[in-house]
């Protein structure tokens, strides 16, 4: 048990200033971070990124109905889905300026997102999971997936950075 | 959808920048941008909030001949 208490102190520490940071942004920006813009534009992200998830799942139920195998397990695949769905949203409303919010530099949750991206691939690849065994692929992939999930997400944040700096 | 450069030049003679205007009406300067661009088609409570903030009635901003 002792050796779980410096990742439970962390988890603690990080829910604690993320809600705190929340709760003076919230207070910055009078309880609405969001104008009807960008509002607007999330509402269009989870359209798209609903059709995305929709759209995986029909595929690979239809190949798995075609080939009349299994490719991944449960847990797995709802990694993979949830993944592919908020990479959609979380992509096209940054680049439609509607994920961070106003008033928001939006650099505490790009090094949030690389630094937990890196650790977990960086955890996930250390122990040399097996992925694939007979052809299905396995939970341990779940972990890369969400790896690779947070990497990109801060990968997103950090190159519309980066665009926005080339343009002011 | 053309550019609103009725809303740029009132905002250029005040003097304001696109950010200023922004937090005058508590929306993002993305926003404002996007308006002025002819991107974005603005609520009519926006539109109020930024004839008001620029001293400008509706007409004047935003209606089309």
């Amino acid at each position: 048990m002792s050796k779980y208490i410096p990742f439970i102190l962390f988890v603690a520490a990080f829910c604690a200033i993320s809600y705190s940071k929340n709760q003076v942004q919230k207070r910055k920006n009078g309880g609405k971070p969001y104008d009807e813009r960008q509002l607007l534009i999330q509402g269009k992200a989870y359209k798209y990124a609903f059709f995305t998830v929709i759209l995986y799942f029909v595929i690979l139920g239809a190949l798995s109905v075609v080939s009349e195998r299994e490719f991944i397990t449960t847990y797995a695949n709802a990694c993979i889905g949830m993944a592919l769905s908020l990479m959609v949203f979380v992509t096209y409303s940054t680049f439609q300026d509607a994920y961070i919010g106003r008033n928001t530099n939006g650099n505490f949750s790009m090094i949030i997102f690389l630094a937990c991206g890196i650790f977990m691939l960086v955890n996930t690849l250390v122990s040399k999971p097996i992925l694939i065994i007979d052809g299905i692929l396995q939970n341990s992939a779940g972990a890369l997936v969400l790896g690779i999930l947070f990497s990109y997400v801060g990968l997103i944040l950090l190159i519309k950075k980066i665009i926005d700096k080339r343009e002011v | 959808m053309a550019k609103n450069l009725r809303m740029k030049a009132a905002r250029a003679a005040l003097d304001m920048s696109q950010q200023e205007l922004a937090d005058k009406i508590e929306v993002s300067r993305q926003t404002i941008n996007a308006i002025e661009k002819g991107d974005y088609n603005p609520t009519i409570k926006l539109c109020i909030a930024i004839c008001k903030t620029l001293g400008k009635t509706l007409d004047e901003l935003f209606w089309e001949e």
